[in-house]
């Protein structure tokens, strides 16, 4: 027979230019068919076809499908300029409070619509991989994985099986995973916070430098640290040679003494135009009104403040001795059981129960009752302590929030709890004070959620939330927020904040924080408000403020740890001193970087 | 294409998929949402619980939002090669076709170089195609598309350019036996595989001098590199010792080649040919047997006379496989080669 055997399952060429082109042939079980379709049934197929091409035009995918976040303009405009003109490899280097991680998980969610990736690998500081997680899973519904922290994470086949992994930068560039990191192929890799790679004698910025990846994203809102050659070492990560070599960019562009001012500005300008976008905040004209807060300290009444004695004395008795010494970070982590610190032991309660239990005192005796539910049926102490916590029906701060209601006379007030727990208990509060209000937590569906948000913006002045509250709903039409018990993670706080201060918002915003004397939330007030005066700062901020802790644990985990190290209230102030110290530091750090790169960019980078 | 031009084909599309599969949609044209019920099967196949869902173009908490950028198009694409056959069986019935001097229609539409033909006879016959319908897509660093249409002369086994047959407007199904798929889909996929590189000519053009300038970065920033681990250190004022010199040019070299080894993989086009529907059309037509001779040896081939291009098919290229109406013939056989395939 005249026919010449052709291998299309994999059948290859070469362009012109000598790019290998290699066809595959996916059968998909046609050759097994009948053919008893009819015309309109092919005909169906063929506009399934057309509809699959229509994805690569002119649009972007990743507006598509995702409910509730809000998109600005300038972060969608980031996206098109990453796609087209920067070939997926950029230094997103936004202003804080513009929405960096927000233009990364829009491009990811691209890459991935379009099939241009399917492995992806991101980067982040400890004290950033909840957020970020939330982020991705709640806004964009991308799953990642968290690497256990056990020997499966030194493995190659874990990195190579895993498709989405996030990781913290600190557990990634130690022990034998930099090589097992590297020897897997990704399609994209996302570093947050990428000034940490400045130095490329240090691990990370050599984990990063080996990694094989198509496209890449670095994140920063403060590229240059110390110097321009920091600028150099970040962006040869990205594409080297661009800036030509380290000797080369010195002569060019560097002036002895003065890193604010860089020889051959323009010309500097024009080379980083092609690998890195900043927006700034007036570019983008987004000025928020000022915003205000003041912190309301509740004086407990003798029963409320023998629970508050009572319970620490007895965490403090079922606190493993070695629990708070233990030198492991205790990091987010997927397999929980896995974390030995969590395991209850004898007599004594894993760090989960009592954070559990201290978070619920600083909420609500009836969380507290509520916390020490499981507990009772084992302890008798416990028990006796729920009874007690179970016996105070007002907290101070019950009295404290009706005088701040009463005088926010003609606001929209949003009220945070951290639990549904206290969430009732504010319910019944505020019905037998004869406040209009309406709830709005993480248990309710997508329509109530739309209705109480409805009621809040056209009926009623108060809207009552948990942690979940409100995202992706429009609430900036509100101007007040109470804090009602307060979160040990500042990011959770600026989250909260964020809900009403953002793009949009054109009244004064006015924060309150409530806490009881003595207690734990209040120190933590102090420490944010006195020390690094968080609730003056830009959103994102803090987050830029945490990410230079790079090696410390979640916040929350600091907080825990140091309760449980120290063994009375004096000591405990101490280690709250200390605190403070470390991220003054780390806030000063951060604002002369940002100075910097304020005097280096200017106003009017593109 | 406008939004709400893509809206209504999605619109559109959505509703024959309902149909089609069985089910019953109630979604009137100025309505922002609808109402779907279809066997639980396929509700399961497009990732909904029950039977009845809302469908809405955009905005749905729960039920079948139909978007681009969501699941709705792969979940689609699931339920079609599902439940869907993409495989159909057609006849066109009524084509006049003549019958005149076939060794002059034979004369006239081939050239046969160095062989003599002779035509034995002519018989009024359908004529067999495959019409494949590929997606095609070439990745590189970035995505290049297409749908493509090849039709096939099953008898032949050429591609010929018989497209749009479906959209004939006196098509009639066939029950009864269709041929097997892969006695044509080589040969189609082989020849959209060729047609794709010829479209996708700009892309990969596009893709070529990227490579180029990024290989000729990397080139110029290894070579610096180089050059300054062989210059002596000013400060220092001794000339690095010869072994350690060698040792930091291998280092630097090293580099470079694993950076361009990532570079060529990074560009190099992964290509996806997957069928997205195949038709069997049986057209009126004539088949024309003739004899080659060619010094010794003599071979027969049947000649394809379609009713609707009123001409005939070529034959194929022992080769390269393409069809050709100029040929050559090997020299102790008969196998008919075209020019370019001769000439090369
Ligand atoms: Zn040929």
């Amino acid at each position: 027979m005249d026919v010449v055997q052709l291998t299309p399952e994999v059948a290859a060429y070469r362009t012109p230019g000598g790019i290998p082109v290699r066809f595959r042939l996916e059968d998909r079980g046609f050759c097994s068919s009948q053919g008893q379709a009819t015309r309109d049934q092919l005909a169906l197929h063929l506009t399934l076809g057309r509809l699959q091409l229509l994805r690569g035009f002119d649009r972007l995918l990743c507006l598509e499908g995702v409910n509730g976040v809000e998109h600005l303009p300038h972060q969608i405009e980031t996206v098109r300029k990453v796609l087209r003109r920067f070939r997926g490899r950029v230094l997103l280097a936004d202003e804080v409070g513009l929405g960096k991680t927000i233009e990364a998980c829009l491009l990811l969610r691209e890459y991935l619509l379009r099939g241009l990736a399917r492995r992806i690998l991101i980067l982040v500081p400890n004290p950033l991989v909840t957020q970020w997680r939330d982020e991705l899973e709640g806004k964009f519904g991308l799953d990642f994985k968290i690497p256990p922290r056990t020997a499966t994470s030194s493995r190659p086949e874990f990195w190579q099986s895993t498709d989405r992994v996030l990781v913290s930068t600190s557990f990634a560039r130690t022990g034998s995973r930099p090589a097992a990191i590297a020897a897997a192929p990704w399609d994209i890799v996302v570093v947050d916070e990428a000034h940490h790679c400045k130095n490329p004698q240090t691990k990370l910025w050599q984990l990063v430098n080996s990694l094989q990846r198509r496209y890449m994203f670095l994140l920063t809102a403060t590229p240059v640290q110390n110097n321009l050659v920091e600028l150099y070492n970040l962006l040869t990560l990205l594409e080297p040679g661009h800036l030509q070599t380290a000797q080369d960019f010195k002569r060019q562009f560097v002036r002895r003494g003065n890193p604010r001012d860089p020889r051959n500005r323009h010309r500097l300008r024009a080379l980083l135009g092609e690998v890195m976008i900043r927006n700034t905040r007036s570019l983008v004209q987004i000025d928020l009104p000022p915003r205000y807060a003041q912190t309301i300290v509740a004086v407990p009444g003798p029963d409320e403040r023998q629970l508050h004695d009572a319970v620490h004395r007895y965490l403090r008795q079922r606190t493993p001795p070695d629990a708070a010494t233990s030198p492991r970070h205790c990091a987010p982590c997927e397999e929980d059981a896995a974390c030995e610190e969590d395991v209850p032991r004898e007599r004594g309660l894993s760090r989960l129960q009592i954070r559990s239990i201290l978070a619920a005192l600083g909420s609500h005796p009836t969380a507290v009752a509520d916390s020490l539910e499981k507990i009772s049926a084992a302890d008798p102490e416990a028990a006796r302590l729920r009874q007690l916590a179970a016996r105070i029906t007002h907290s101070a701060k019950d009295e404290r929030l009706l005088e701040l209601l009463r005088d926010s006379h003609g606001h929209r007030v949003l009220i945070f709890v951290h639990s549904l727990r206290t969430l009732h208990r504010v319910e019944d509060l505020l019905t037998d004070a004869g406040f209009r209000f309406a709830t709005f937590s993480g248990e309710q569906s997508r329509a109530e959620k739309d209705a109480a948000v409805e009621r809040f913006r056209d009926e009623v002045p108060i809207l009552l939330c948990t942690d979940a509250g409100g995202e992706g709903h429009n609430l900036q039409f509100a101007d007040t927020l109470i804090n009602y018990d307060l979160p040990w993670n500042p990011m959770r706080i600026e989250q909260r904040i964020g809900r009403l201060h953002r793009y949009g918002q054109t009244q004064d915003v006015f924060v309150f924080n409530l806490c009881t004397e003595n207690s734990l939330e209040s120190r933590i007030l102090a420490l944010l408000n006195d020390k690094i005066r968080m609730f003056e700062l830009v959103v994102g901020e803090i987050g830029s403020i945490l990410g230079n802790l790079d090696d410390g644990d979640e916040f929350e985990s600091v907080v825990l740890r140091m309760w449980m190290k120290a063994g009375d209230e004096r000591q405990l102030a101490e280690a709250f001193t200390s605190l403070g110290d470390a991220l003054l530091d780390a806030q000063s750090q951060y604002l002369e970087s940002k100075e910097l790169d304020d005097a280096l960019f200017g106003e009017d980078f593109e | 294409m406008s939004a709400t031009e893509v809206a209504s084909q999605l619109r559109d599309f959505t509703q024959r998929l309902i149909e089609q599969t069985g089910g019953i949609i109630d979604w009137p044209a100025d309505q922002p949402r609808g109402t779907a019920l279809v066997p639980e099967d396929i509700a399961s196949s497009l990732g909904q619980r029950g039977e009845s869902f809302p469908v809405a173009l955009s905005g749905l908490d729960a039920g079948l939002s139909v978007d681009l950028g969501g699941e709705f198009l792969d979940a689609a694409a699931r339920t079609l090669a599902t439940f869907v056959p993409a495989h159909g069986v057609f006849a066109l019935p009524s084509l006049p076709v003549k019958k005149s001097s076939f060794q002059s229609v034979v004369d006239q539409a081939f050239g046969w170089q160095n062989a003599r033909c002779s035509v034995l006879q002519g018989v009024v016959t359908p004529i067999v195609y495959h019409t494949w319908w590929f997606h095609v897509t070439l990745r590189s660093e970035d995505i290049w598309e297409t749908l493509a249409e090849v039709t096939v002369n099953c008898d032949g086994r050429t591609c010929c350019s018989l497209d749009g047959l479906l959209d004939a407007m006196d098509l009639q199904p066939v029950s009864g036996v269709a041929r097997a798929p892969d006695t044509t889909l080589e040969i189609a996929a082989s020849h959209v595989q060729q047609r794709a590189l010829l479209a996708a000519r700009p892309f990969l053009n596009r893709m070529e001098q990227r490579l180029e300038r990024d290989r000729q970065r990397l080139r110029q920033y290894y070579r610096a590199l180089s050059r300054e681990a062989a210059a002596p250190n000013r400060r220092v004022k001794t000339a690095p010792c010869p072994e350690q010199l060698a040792a930091r040019q291998r280092a630097v070299t090293l580099e470079l080649q694993r950076k361009l080894a990532e570079l060529e993989e990074r560009y190099a086009f992964d290509g996806v040919v997957r069928p997205a529907a195949l038709a069997e059309f049986r057209v009126p037509g004539l088949a024309i047997d003739v004899r080659i001779q060619r010094k010794a040896a003599t071979r027969t081939f049947r000649l394809f006379w379609n009713g609707i291009q009123k001409r005939l098919e070529p034959l194929r290229c022992s080769r390269c496989g393409q069809g050709a109406y100029n040929l050559w013939f090997t020299n102790d056989e008969v196998e008919p080669i075209c020019i370019p395939c001769h000439d090369a």
